[in-house]
């Protein structure tokens, strides 16, 4: 009898241990979003610079050939913005509804285009939906703001010095900071040691 | 399912986007040249442009880490770290910007991002524009910093002290020539 009761036990410990995977694996949700192309392909993706597209360029295509998005707030959106645009504000890229028109626009092959009040913060949005798997993306080179009552956009070349950095400083007799530099120099030789010290420091402290 | 789950490498995208919808990360020139000055022993300069632009002119003390070899292993130990506050920066923040977002989905700390780049500490620190005479006293004060801050980064008194002895000038002249005239006369007299 005794062993009876044991094997009974045991059989309905395994019955509800088996219930509970089960109902784990049932209520399991995945996620939503994932990051599906990964930061080395981001990398290479940001240094190809293929994905900057100007004014020019925007200006040739089709309407119907693309989904501009406007990754401005509503706000900004409401007072005005470029003919076609569809507004996702940065902030609510990762809703189910602005995904919708996202996929939709994806399923029916038109690319992505995104613009902001500038190309930084429009970047920011562009290397989202990169990095969600949104491979068909440009971004648009501009400058967007709002003035006299009306919107206004200017194209914007990014990265162009202001000054020839190197003549400035010569013709300005700007003597470039040598003096100071070798104070502060080791700091390379402190990163070596960067991944480590916090635990290796713990150490001899305790043995002390 | 679960191989997704293993290629989620990084941080999630939700916390992605809430980082970068913060503008914490950018660090003003003004305030960059201050812990500069301070010899702020945790601040680390990060230049992300290409090694040709570097080696022609750089900020003081800065490590090259162009943004096509951020993930070098050498290279990568500068970012992937939590012991300094890494500043990167480029001609203006675009480039700078994007080496923010890659470390920021690989979930590095304590980057940051130089808010304009070189552009606005040519223009600020290096040539800082004299705020207009209706500009209240807080521009003055940091008009007067930046002028302080230029000099400890290499730049000789120029334009603000040419400017204002042309102004005084003039009024001085004036009173030098009348009365040595005049003195003269009653000397003769006696």
């Amino acid at each position: 009898m005794k062993e009876l009761e044991k094997t009974r036990r045991i059989s309905i410990s395994a019955v509800l241990f088996l219930l509970v995977i089960v109902i784990g694996l049932l209520t399991f949700k995945k996620p939503e979003f994932n990051f599906i192309n990964s930061s080395d392909k981001t990398l290479e993706f940001v240094n190809n610079h293929s994905h900057v597209m100007s004014l020019a360029d925007f200006q040739k295509l089709d309407a119907d050939s693309y989904l501009l998005i406007d990754v401005r707030s509503n706000f900004d959106y409401s007072k005005g913005h470029m003919g076609h645009a569809v507004n996702i504000p940065k902030s609510q890229l990762l809703d189910p509804e602005s995904k919708k028109i996202i996929e939709t626009a994806v399923s029916s092959e038109k690319p992505l285009i995104v613009y902001g009040e500038n190309p930084e913060t429009a970047n920011a949005a562009c290397l989202l939906l990169y990095q969600l798997g949104y491979n068909e993306l440009k971004l648009l080179s501009i400058r967007s703001y709002y003035e006299s009552k009306e919107f206004h956009i200017a194209t914007i070349e990014m990265e162009k010095p202001l000054y020839d950095f190197a003549q400035t400083m010569k013709t300005e007799s700007i003597q470039p900071v040598k003096k100071i530099a070798p104070k502060t120099k080791p700091i390379p030789k402190k990163k070596k040691v960067i991944p480590q010290p916090k635990k290796k420091k713990k150490m001899p402290e305790g043995g002390c | 399912m679960i191989p997704q789950q293993q290629k989620h490498e990084g941080i999630t995208p939700q916390l992605f986007v809430k980082n970068m919808l913060s503008t914490e990360r950018y660090i003003s020139t003004d305030v960059l040249a201050d812990r500069m000055i301070n010899e702020d022993p945790v601040l680390l300069l990060v230049d992300t442009r290409t090694t040709e632009a570097f080696q022609k002119f750089s900020l003081p003390n800065a490590v090259n880490v162009p943004l096509s070899q951020f993930f070098d292993e050498e290279l990568n130990a500068y970012l992937d770290q939590e012991v300094y506050d890494v500043v990167l920066f480029s001609n203006d923040n675009f480039t700078a910007d994007e080496a923010w977002l890659i470390g920021n989905r690989m979930g590095y700390q304590r980057l940051y991002v130089l808010d304009g780049g070189i552009n606005a500490w040519f223009e600020t620190i290096i040539k800082p524009k004299l705020p207009k005479e209706t500009m209240s006293r807080e521009a003055y004060e940091l008009y007067s910093f930046r002028k302080a801050a230029g000099k400890f980064f290499g730049v000789a008194n120029d334009t603000l002290e040419i400017e204002v002895k042309v102004k005084k000038a003039p009024v001085s002249k004036k009173v030098v020539t009348k009365p040595k005239k005049k003195k003269k006369m009653p000397e003769g007299g006696c």
